[in-house]
């Protein structure tokens, strides 16, 4: 479903603080499968993330998703793809501070749904999925860690996106929660078929993942 | 859309309600300047309507009250052919009405005394006797008795037969005129003599002569050859009034457009700072929204009506306040600013063009940002 050929990313290429960030990353991920990705700080795990959310370009290489060459798509159509195919999971929860949970459920398809109603229920099933129920009118500072990524995760389903694309998704939570926060990823990826890639710190991961993936220094070393 | 924006805008009141407030002074001032421009302008063109002949002064004076011309020349004038009749006019300063005037009091500035002689009202045609409304013209051989303006009627309370204090002597009122512009129904008409008994002025010379041509097409013609004449009056048409209340408007209309500009650089500054620095603020946010789907037109859209909003706030707050200012102007100095439906619609226009064009660059900037440098984690 998505893959990545011989990527290589360099930041400031040709300059004095050249940063080559990807090593020529070779990599498939199939339809339904969880894929963990760790390693040290640095090694370039948020690039690659960011490359395969086609929020950025690689130097060197392709990206497919779904058999479409990423690179030859215009801004509007990558917007699209990020809005139907991807749901984003950061570690800095990235919520709306100005709306509350529902409305930041909605925040993907606000400006372009036709039917609002249904967009709203939508928003409430997702958020009672995650276990939110009772905090749907919520703004994200009255909301804990654990339940503002749940809001983020909530979101991130709204499209029922072919992937969910966690960058440290339990980076900033205590191991209980974090291991919340896992386990739901876990439940959608399996009750929904998702696809799943989490990038973490977070050893637990392995308990719930299809496969492990170890990155250092730009390049996949198992 | 709109609920994200006005989420954000009282997220930052205090700094939307600066914004808001740069606006909301920019149409002011224009509403106020330009409700008093268009008024002076009307009352300006109504007085023009009711001038008639020819006004001769003293080279140089802006007004009759400050000329004094010979008394012959008034004699000198009508022994030239083509003048039909001349009318000896004496203006003064009305400096108390009533006892003197608290303060200054706009309506007391437009006021003046004009003294005429009776005798010669019947001959020349006048904006006071056209538009005679209760009472009499003034006649032979009346002395404190006076006709007066229906604005200054209306302001001191007075009819026909009341007596009106001038300037420390008491007179009674036998007429009341309404020419219909503020200019003319100001003024209060007495003879001419009585007119030099309470402000000294000389016996031998006069404010103004006021000329009636045999024929009015050769008003102008006429005009020169009196200034050839006497080399030191000015004799103007009603037509070089209106070329000279032109000039003036000209000027009136530069300093407007002056206003203006101000009022547009400081409210669109005051936008453009506030999106700006919001934009800056919620660089996250705007790289999120991107991040799920969001494109750089969304996002342009959604920080321009956010200014836009302000805008319109602005607009109104600012129309309000205008409209108030010339009221308040009107209630100090008597119906001169004028605020027409084109001007309203015009400034609440004005307001919501600032406003959306200080968001331009803040949308700009924010479409243009980099999600990946947005939602790069520095923590
Ligand atoms: N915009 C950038 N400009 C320059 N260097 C960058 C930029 N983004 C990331 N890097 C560098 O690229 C490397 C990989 O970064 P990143 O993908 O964020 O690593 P990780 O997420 O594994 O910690 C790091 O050395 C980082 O400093
Ligand atoms: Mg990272």
């Amino acid at each position: 479903m998505i893959e990545v050929k011989h990527v290589w990313k360099k930041y400031n290429p040709g300059m004095k603080n050249e940063v080559v960030a990807l090593k020529d990353i070779s990599l498939n991920i199939e339809r339904g499968e969880f894929v963990f990705i760790s390693g040290p700080s640095g090694c370039g795990k948020s690039t690659l993330m960011h490359i395969i959310g086609c929020l950025d370009n690689p130097t060197r290489g392709e990206v497919y998703m779904d058999d479409v060459k990423v690179s030859s798509l215009n801004d509007g159509e990558l917007s699209k793809i990020r809005r139907d195919k991807i749901g984003f999971v950061f570690q800095a929860f990235n919520l709306i501070p100005s709306l509350n949970a529902m409305e930041n459920v909605m925040l993907p398809m606000i400006l372009v749904a036709t039917n609002k109603e249904e967009l709203r229920n939508q928003a409430k099933t997702l958020l009672e999925a995650v276990g939110l129920g009772h905090r749907l009118k919520h703004k994200p500072n009255q909301l804990s860690g654990g339940e503002q990524q749940r809001v983020t995760i909530a979101r991130a389903m709204l499209n029922d996106p072919e992937v969910i694309l966690a960058d440290e998704p339990t980076g900033e939570l205590d191991s209980k929660t974090g291991e919340g926060i896992l386990k739901l990823l876990k439940k959608v990826n399996k009750e929904r078929g998702t696809t799943v890639v989490a990038v973490s710190h977070n050893m637990l991961t392995k308990k719930y993942c299809d496969r492990h993936l170890k990155l250092k220094d730009g390049k996949i070393v198992r | 859309m709109l609920k994200i924006v006005f989420n954000n805008m009282m997220r930052r009141k205090l700094r939307t309600a600066l914004a808001t407030l740069g606006i909301v002074l920019g149409v002011t001032v224009l509403v106020s300047i330009v409700s008093i421009s268009t008024g002076m302008t009307q009352q300006s063109l109504d007085a023009l309507g009711k001038l008639q002949g020819i006004q001769v002064i003293k080279k140089g004076s802006m007004d009759p009250v400050m000329s004094s011309i010979p008394i012959e020349y008034a004699d000198e004038i009508k022994s030239m052919t083509g003048v039909q009749a001349v009318s000896k006019q004496v203006w003064v300063w009305a400096t108390s009405i009533e006892g003197p005037s608290e303060g200054f009091s706009l309506s007391s500035f437009f006021t003046a005394v004009l003294g005429v002689e009776p005798s010669e009202m019947g001959l020349i045609k006048s904006s006071y006797s056209a538009s005679l409304i209760k009472g009499r013209q003034l006649e032979a051989g009346d002395r404190y008795v006076t006709v007066v303006g229906k604005d200054v009627a209306d302001e001191h309370n007075k009819r026909v037969g009341s007596n009106i204090e001038i300037n420390g002597v008491d007179f009674k009122i036998v007429g009341i005129f309404h020419a219909g512009s503020r200019f003319i129904d100001s003024q209060m008409v007495i003879p001419i003599d009585i007119a030099r008994e309470i402000s000294g002025f000389p016996n031998d010379r006069i404010s103004m002569a006021q000329v009636e041509p045999e024929n009015p097409e050769d008003a102008q013609k006429l005009a020169r050859k009196i200034e050839l004449r006497m080399d030191d009056v000015d004799a103007k048409t009603q037509q070089e009034f209106s070329e000279d209340i032109g000039e003036l408007l000209g000027t009136m209309k530069t300093v407007q457009w002056l206003f203006s500009s101000i009022a547009a650089i400081v409210g669109g500054i005051g936008v453009m700072n506030t999106m700006i620095m919001s934009v800056m603020e919620r660089t996250k946010e705007f790289g999120m929204m991107k991040a799920v789907g969001w494109t750089n037109r969304d996002v342009m859209k959604n920080v321009l009506l956010e200014s836009i909003v302000i805008g319109t706030i602005g607009g109104v707050i600012g129309l309000l306040l205008g409209f108030i200012g010339s009221m308040a102007i009107n209630t100090m100095i008597g119906g001169l600013a004028m605020v027409t439906v084109e001007l309203a619609m015009e400034s609440f226009i004005f307001a919501v063009a600032l406003g959306a064009l200080g968001g331009l660059y803040p949308a700009y900037r924010a479409s243009k940002l980099n999600p990946i440098e947005a939602l790069r984690y520095e923590g």
